[in-house]
């Protein structure tokens, strides 16, 4: 679809134009966001706790200090973590365990902020395939662009049960973390991963490493990333904060999930 | 209020048979009033009796008249717009029958563009009712200069176009899909070609245009905003024509003639754009795809002096296309099989049989796999209608309308057999309505118009229905195979009565109930060909609209000028939107997506019109309020629906300089769109996010743009003639914001800054059409 808006905008391209303007937004209370994970992986628990700032201010987000920040599980462990740089927290003596309900709890500023969510199996990723995308690098496929790839991570998704995925592809030092790269397992239930995935922003050429880190996530962080990429690509009329599982009025999400990683060369 | 408009309507339905005992021998003159050219039915021409104040009839839509009247010597005139008027001694002892040819009055019209009848709009009951005249339509620019009848309405009081260049168009706060669009009575469910910048409607195939804003008789229904009822010419019965046009986007070819002279005739009509020519001059895009055509054609023959079928159809298709990589292309057909009767002297019967069909189709092909998203509606529908014209004061029309609908939800697909296709249930329904209408001259001086609709919609196995509480499922009901599941029952009364002051001027007042029974998903901007009709269902209830209105019209000048003031308040009952953060692609169920809520709109319409003489136009401006209340939005409170434009000004003037040259004007301004705009931002991941705290509590700048026309008739040789159109879109090269967008600043990354985009400054065109 966003090759079918390119060809569009292209078109009227020669009829449209585009200028910064003014726009006079309203000012809004800093709201609270938090990022909070909890992983298989040793070092995988990490809570980063920051402020909204008005449109007009610089893209420095302020770090929301001095929180207290618990997490317990269903087995009846809680522990704290500590701040180990201003509005991150970090629990490095634990590693997740697939199948426990993890539950956050944040003391910040007079307020108690509350999320839980449960941490899926880990999946076996057998590899990646990597073939040369039909569509290059221009909107019609133009010949003088840079050749793109596709990706495509080799799993099995668990039958009889509803999986969510979430993508995150490296390569030369940048990572693509678009949002967009979320799914469920509606198309390939108990079946073999089927898609080849886009990548952005990563400039893919021929003997480039590719590492792939496949999230399993549960069902609220797979809506909050569904959402978000909603809200970050402007597809929806009437944008709307992504849905949270987060609650005390924040913004954001917690979700434990299990990874699984390989990586590949670019033939 | 329920019981109060029942006790209404029953006296209403009763004063007639009162009024219209019989006083002495009454007898009927009827007939049909046709172009002595082309054989056409003239819809809308006026049948009078001079002598007899307030005596004389309208024709229908097919050219039909019938009058009743004492035993007695008359005259009687026959009048139409741009025609020689008729008149013959009629001696009425008997029941007649007066075909009516009338003479087109050529020298008249070049001269000066006549309106209908001189006052029509302060004598007629009904209101909120314009009437295009499409040879006048021609002269009013558009962009890319092909004259499009969607764009025009949208210079109409209490008409807003959906956007720059778009063919949506909102009524009275409605919002695009709460238009009724028929043509030839088929219902158009995606009336757009090319995201919206051309409306599937081919002028040269078009005859009457009306708009209903609301309030419309009985036997309209199934739409809360609108009726745009469109008709296609019949085709000339009695000599073949040629006509058609070239211009920069687009060309047009239409051909009619009679089959057998005077018995049967044809028309056929064809559009195709072809930017695409350009595209393949083009190295970057020549393996791309972007064009539509339609095809319009119609026939009839007339099988007796009573018996008359017609037969006409549209078909046109948009195509677009990424190399073999990607393919988008969508489309309406529809198709109208029609029999006119007339079983008595006072007595009209139509029996229609429509089908409409609106589908998309993408297809996405990605290293030999191929992935396909496509949708469909289908209607069959029947349609019983008599009109019944007992004597000079009243006509009646009565029937039903039964129309089955096959809804399929968009579906996902591959010929990847490790892909699991999607499988939605093609949802079917029954949509059956009863109604009747009656058109009351009470007294010289007060018309009225009121009638009933009885509408039902039922669900229809096979299927399975997930009943959702607040998104969260509840039950589940299994239909079987045609086995009725829920019905809803709506009863729709409308009445309006005007109430003559004097010869100039009059009050109207109205007031009608709508229902809606299917919906238009839409969760962009500006209307995409990918929007999903769904029906009602457990979860999705019928939309409901009443709306009153009170009008004061005005004629000044000898009926040079037309003054309309109309008010309207239109309070709306399930409305349906998606949710916040939707999956509206790839749901399971859409059904799980949605939020239920009200609707109130309310506004002022005022319209100027100078109908005659060598400069003639209108101003038209409306002040007004839509708001909606959705459960989760904005707290549950009242707020601006997307379509709410507080100003909306439309100038229209038209110049006639010489006999040749004609030169043509307009301007328009509206408020900006309520929209949604972020009031703070965050980081999530890295990547810079925007905050939202409410839905639509922002504006658009403001719009406004003028365009300018001339048009050039070259000298008529024998019959061919020629004429050429020059147009400028946006004059004064003004950046209406089409778009805006929050991104982060792309010469410093550590800011963000809102990005305008505006389509369209100076868009010049030139059309060449001719016809013989």
């Amino acid at each position: 679809m966003q090759k079918i808006a390119l060809l569009i905008l292209a078109l009227s391209a020669f009829m449209s134009c585009t200028k910064i303007i003014d726009v006079d937004l309203n000012s809004a209370d800093p709201q609270v966001i938090i990022e909070g994970e909890v992983t298989d992986q040793v070092g995988g628990i990490q809570v980063k706790i920051t402020k909204t700032v008005n449109f007009s201010d610089p893209n420095v987000f302020p770090a929301l200090r001095s929180a207290v920040v618990t997490l317990s599980d269903d087995t009846g462990t809680n522990t704290t973590l500590t701040e180990t740089n201003p509005g991150i927290y970090t629990l490095d003596s634990v590693v997740g365990v697939p199948g426990r309900t993890y539950t956050l709890q944040i003391v910040a500023e007079g307020r108690t902020y509350t999320a839980t969510s449960k941490m899926p199996n880990p999946l076996n990723l057998q590899g990646i395939i990597i073939e040369e995308s039909a569509f290059g690098g221009g909107p019609g496929g133009g010949t003088d662009s840079t050749q793109s790839y596709t990706v495509q991570p080799i799993f099995e998704d668990a039958a009889g049960e509803s999986n969510f995925y979430r993508l995150i592809q490296s390569a030369n030092g940048n990572v693509d973390n678009s949002f967009f790269n979320v799914t469920n397992d509606d198309f390939f239930n108990g079946q073999e991963f089927p898609f080849p995935v886009f990548n952005d922003g990563l400039n893919l050429r021929s003997g480039d490493t590719v590492h792939v880190a496949m999230h399993n996530i549960d069902k609220p962080t797979y809506d909050y990333f569904f959402s978000l990429g909603q809200v970050i690509s402007g597809q929806s009329g009437t944008p709307a904060n992504p849905v949270t599982n987060i609650k005390g009025g924040a913004l954001g999400y917690f979700s434990a999930f299990s990874v699984g990683v390989t990586s590949g060369v670019v033939p | 209020m329920k019981k109060y408009t029942i006790h209404l309507l029953i006296a209403l339905f009763i004063i007639p048979t009162f009024t219209s005992r019989v006083t002495g021998q009454n007898f009927t003159i009827s007939g049909t009033l046709k172009d002595a050219n082309s054989g056409e039915g003239l819809i809308g021409a006026t049948v009078r009796i001079p002598e007899l104040q307030g005596v004389g009839v309208t024709c229908n839509e097919y050219g039909f008249y019938s009058l009743t009247l004492k035993t007695g010597t008359y005259t009687l005139r026959a009048s139409y717009v741009g025609y020689l008027d008729f008149e013959q001694q009629i001696v009425l002892t008997k029941d007649q029958r007066l075909d009516i040819n009338l003479k087109d009055n050529a020298t008249l019209q070049e001269v000066v563009v006549s309106a209908r009848k001189e006052n029509e709009k302060v004598t007629q009951a009904q209101m909120g009712v314009e009437k295009l005249d499409v040879a006048e339509i021609a002269k009013i620019p558009v962009i890319f200069g092909e004259k499009d009848i969607l764009k025009t309405i949208q210079l109409l009081p209490g008409v807003k176009s959906a956007g720059e260049g778009n063919s949506g168009f909102y009524v009275r706060g409605g919002a695009a899909d709460q238009n009724l669009i028929l043509l030839d009575e088929a219902p158009v469910y995606n009336a757009s070609h090319l995201l919206g910048f051309f409306s599937t409607f081919n002028s040269d195939a078009i005859k009457d245009v009306t708009l209903i804003k609301g309030n419309s008789p009985a036997q309209y229904g199934g739409r809360l905003a609108s009726v745009l009822d469109i008709k296609m010419n019949e085709g000339n019965d009695k000599n073949y024509r040629v006509k058609g046009g070239i211009g920069v986007i687009s060309s047009r070819l239409s051909v009619e003639g009679p089959i057998q002279k005077e018995k049967s005739s044809f028309l056929i009509t064809g559009r195709r754009t072809y930017a695409d020519v350009f595209l393949k001059l083009t190295d970057e895009f020549k393996d791309n795809k972007l064009y539509f055509y339609d095809l319009n054609g119609k026939a009839n023959y007339r099988i007796n002096a009573n018996n008359r079928i017609f037969l006409s159809g549209y078909f046109g298709r948009d195509v677009l296309g990424v190399g073999n990589d990607i393919g988008i292309d969508w489309g309406n057909k529809t198709g109208t099989l029609r029999w006119n009767s007339l079983i008595g002297p006072k007595l009209f019967s139509n029996t229609s049989l429509i089908y409409s069909d609106y589908n998309y189709n993408i297809r996405v092909n990605q290293s030999g796999t191929e992935f396909n998203l496509n949708s469909e509606i289908k209607d069959i529908n029947l349609k019983q209608e008599f009109q019944y014209f007992p004597n000079s004061k009243n006509s009646w029309r009565f029937g039903f309308n039964a129309i089955h609908h096959s809804l399929a939800p968009s579906r996902f697909k591959s010929n990847n057999p490790d892909i699991t296709d999607q499988n939605k249930e093609t949802r079917y329904a029954l949509e059956n309505a009863a109604y009747v209408n009656n058109s009351f001259n009470a007294t010289d001086r007060l018309n009225v118009d009121y009638g009933l609709r009885l509408s039902s919609y039922s669900v229809l196995g096979a299927g399975t229905f997930n009943i959702y509480d607040k998104g969260i499922l509840k039950n589940t009901i299994k239909i079987g195979d045609n086995k009725f599941g829920k019905t809803y029952w709506n009863l729709e009364p409308r009445v309006s009565a005007s109430l003559t002051l004097n010869e100039n001027s009059s009050i109207k007042a109205g007031y009608s109930r709508n229902t809606q029974n299917l919906h238009l998903l839409s969760n962009s901007t500006s209307g995409s060909p990918t929007d999903s009709w769904i029906g009602n269902s457990y979860n999705i209830k019928p939309e409901i609209a009443d709306q009153v209105s009170l009008g004061y019209f005005r004629n000044f000048a000898e009926n040079k000028y037309e003054l309309s003031a109309e008010t309207y308040y239109k309070d709306m009952q399930n409305q349906v939107d998606y949710k916040n953060g939707a999956d509206i692609n790839t749901a399971p169920d859409l059904e799980s997506e949605l939020l239920y809520g009200k609707g109130r709109a309310y506004g002022l319409e005022l319209n100027l019109k100078k109908k005659t003489g060598a400069f003639t136009g209108w101003i038209s401006y409306t002040l007004s309020r839509t708001e909606r209340q959705l459960e989760g939005v904005n707290n549950g409170d009242w707020y601006n629906a997307k379509q709410d434009r507080t100003h909306d000004v439309s100038i229209v003037g038209i110049y006639q300089l010489t006999p040749k040259w004609s030169l043509a004007g307009t301007w328009v301004y509206y408020t900006g769109n309520a929209v949604t705009f972020p009031s703070g931002k965050y980081e999530v991941n890295g990547n810079t996010v925007l905050y939202y705290t409410e839905r639509n509590g922002y504006r658009m700048p403001a719009y406004h743009r003028m365009d300018l026309s001339a048009t050039y008739e070259s000298q008529r040789k024998g019959r061919f003639q020629g004429s050429w159109n020059f147009s400028l879109y946006n004059v004064y090269g003004r950046q209406n914001a089409y778009l805006i967008n929050f991104i982060d600043d792309p010469n410093d990354p550590s800011r963000t800054v809102a990005e305008q985009t505006s389509l369209f400054r100076w868009i010049p065109s030139v059309t060449y059409n001719f016809k013989f």
